[in-house]
């Protein structure tokens, strides 16, 4: 079980309703390699190639709408911190933390936070707050299987963990 | 206070007496659904160990051909040939091979699916089985813990009851009004929500047309679509569904999040434009619009109706020199329904591509892919960026997509439709 620490990172600014396509494009689901260069190139041509590790994406509502593909396999590789939105899609929400990578529900957050603000995220403290500016916000309650799942570092060891609980499982 | 019917199918699933909104709650599958794109429960099952067997081999549909009839490459050759091998080895009865088609008309049509029951799914439109009058839902990543368990963990939604009343002018279909629908509340109008879908006009729809609107939910951010079973639902489902189930509708003191009325009889036909499902226009504002490749297919125009739709249209006509016109019937069924109508024969003859069953380039894993600046007009449900590369992409019903056909450009269909 790994600690949920408090992490800083720089916020990458972006509107309502971006789709997970535009995230993992289509036709580059199996090439990994090829898709990381291309994540959110349509909405920030420059966030692929120079978000650093634990750098957070800031939205508005509905973030990671649409298609149910594992679109924050690429967010994780190129070191995002956290998805921070107003709202997020309910798959996109499901899978990133099955992944490993915090959505966080936070209302107030896009007022708050400009593009290369830093933001320092405590997840079990619920805040999220603006060191540039000062300012935070609350993160909405997060569904407790997926908080237990990324404390486990994800769907697969959480489901590694549980192992006894699956007779069909060897 | 009474229930909808999602609560009250969702607390059955929970083994409650009632659920509420807002609750989060374990609830049992009666279906599980993979297309199994990139492999990804066996991808987490290569690290978790063997599954002996899924959860129940007769609650599991793999359909490993709704995105490809074909693989597109070697890659996604030996990415199929895996998936097959692995449903074999862990039991999945219900394995429909690439060529059976669309999964979600698969699940519709063989019956895997009744009314009250709850279907989930890796596959983000699983939100158009509701249309049975069951719950139906994508899960994603967590079908690797429904495959195992045939339990997944779901928050209970609020319902929005969306009523369609009339009857469409003469080639304005359920296509459009599902657009217009879309258009007018926006793409995060039922956030984590079901939408019950009522009303005269629904009621008058077949059980294949009525899918559209559930489909879409997800377009909107809906959590499931759902219209309750009648005559029409029974009548369908008299020859597939074999097994007792128990249909649940809501109370009439049900509470509903939102509710919306609308009156389809003055609709004209809509046209979705880039990029975003919930763009909507009239389709006027578009005539003129020039196009390289146009289709008829996915899940939401795959059906026997939409291409009736679209043959109205193309009979005695020729597709335009400049265009691309493909038919994608959404299954086998289908395609067979359409060969003994004649309609592939009118198809052929009128210079379309007809391709196997499957969903159509409502994205660019399989064949129909569209080069830089080009632009496309189908009936699918999506058109976001990095969908279908740098196109284009218009959304319409098969009327205004094969009118299109016909012309080279976005035209009102109904020119070729005689009078009303």
């Amino acid at each position: 079980m790994k600690d949920i620490e408090v992490f800083e990172g720089h916020a990458w600014t972006f509107g309502n309703n971006i789709n997970t396509e535009s995230i993992m494009n289509s036709g580059l689901e199996y090439t990994h390699d090829e898709a990381v260069k291309h994540v959110l190139e349509v909405y920030d041509p420059d966030f692929a190639g120079q978000v650093q590790q634990n750098d957070v994406i800031v939205a508005g509502t509905n973030f990671g709408t649409s298609s149910a593909r594992p679109a924050a396999e690429l967010l994780k590789r190129l070191g995002v911190g956290a998805v921070i939105c107003e709202s997020a899609a309910r798959l996109f929400y499901r899978n990133t933390w099955c992944i490993g990578v915090p959505v966080l529900e936070c209302s107030g957050i896009k007022a708050i936070t400009r593009k290369g603000d830093l933001l320092r995220v405590d997840i079990l403290g619920g805040v999220v707050t603006n060191v540039t500016s000062g300012k935070s916000v609350s993160i909405q309650p997060i569904a407790p299987t997926l908080l237990d799942i990324y404390r486990n570092g994800g769907l697969v060891s959480w489901i590694i963990s549980r192992k006894e609980q699956y007779p069909n499982l060897v | 206070m009474g229930h909808t019917a999602v609560e009250k199918i969702l607390a059955r699933g929970a083994g409650r007496s009632e659920v509420f909104p807002g609750e989060f709650v374990d609830v049992k599958a009666d279906l599980a659904f993979s297309h199994s794109p990139m492999l990804m429960e066996f991808k987490h099952l290569s690290q978790i160990g063997t599954m002996k067997q899924v959860f129940d081999p007769e609650k599991v549909v793999y359909a490993i051909g709704h995105h490809l009839f074909l693989p597109a490459d070697n890659h996604r050759a030996t990415e199929e040939s895996k998936a097959r091998a692995k449903c074999r080895e862990c039991g999945v009865k219900y394995l429909y091979d690439q060529g059976s088609g669309n999964g979600h008309y698969l699940v519709l049509e063989n019956g895997h699916l009744a009314p009250g029951e709850i279907e989930l799914g890796s596959d983000s439109h699983t939100c158009g089985l509701g249309v049975l009058g069951a719950y139906a839902t994508g899960i994603s990543q967590e079908i690797t813990e429904v495959l195992l368990s045939g339990k997944i963990w779901i928050r209970v939604p609020k319902t929005i009851k969306i009523t369609f009343n009339g009857r469409t002018k003469k080639g304005v279909s359920a296509r459009d009004v599902a657009q217009f629908m879309l258009g007018q509340l926006g793409p995060d109008a039922a956030l984590w929500q079901a939408v019950e879908f009522t009303g005269d006009y629904i009621e008058s729809l077949s059980v294949q047309q009525r899918a559209i609107f559930c489909f879409v939910v997800v377009e909107m951010g809906g959590q499931c679509g759902f219209v309750a079973p009648d005559e029409k639902t029974f009548a369908f489902l008299k020859d597939r569904v074999h097994r007792p189930y128990t249909p649940e509708y809501s109370d009439p003191d049900a509470e509903f999040s939102k509710e919306f009325v609308f009156d389809v009889s003055e609709l004209e036909p809509q046209v979705c434009y880039p990029s975003s499902p919930t763009n909507c226009s009239p389709l006027a504002a578009y005539e003129g619009q020039p196009v390289d490749q146009t289709w008829v297919g996915g899940c939401t125009g795959g059906g026997i109706e939409d291409f009736r739709m679209a043959a109205e249209i193309l009979r005695g006509r020729k597709v335009n020199d400049n265009v691309r016109y493909l038919i994608v019937p959404g299954t086998r069924a289908q395609w067979e329904q359409c060969n003994r109508e004649g309609l592939l024969d009118l198809f052929m003859k009128a210079g379309a591509f007809i391709l196997p069953p499957y969903c159509g380039p409502c994205q660019m894993h399989c064949v129909g892919n569209l080069g830089e600046g080009q632009t496309m007009v189908g009936t699918h449900p999506r058109n976001w960026p990095g969908r279908c590369g740098n196109a284009q992409v218009f959304l319409a019903s098969p009327y205004t997509a094969t009118a299109a056909a016909v012309e080279g450009k976005l035209v009102d269909p109904r020119k070729y439709l005689g009078r009303a």
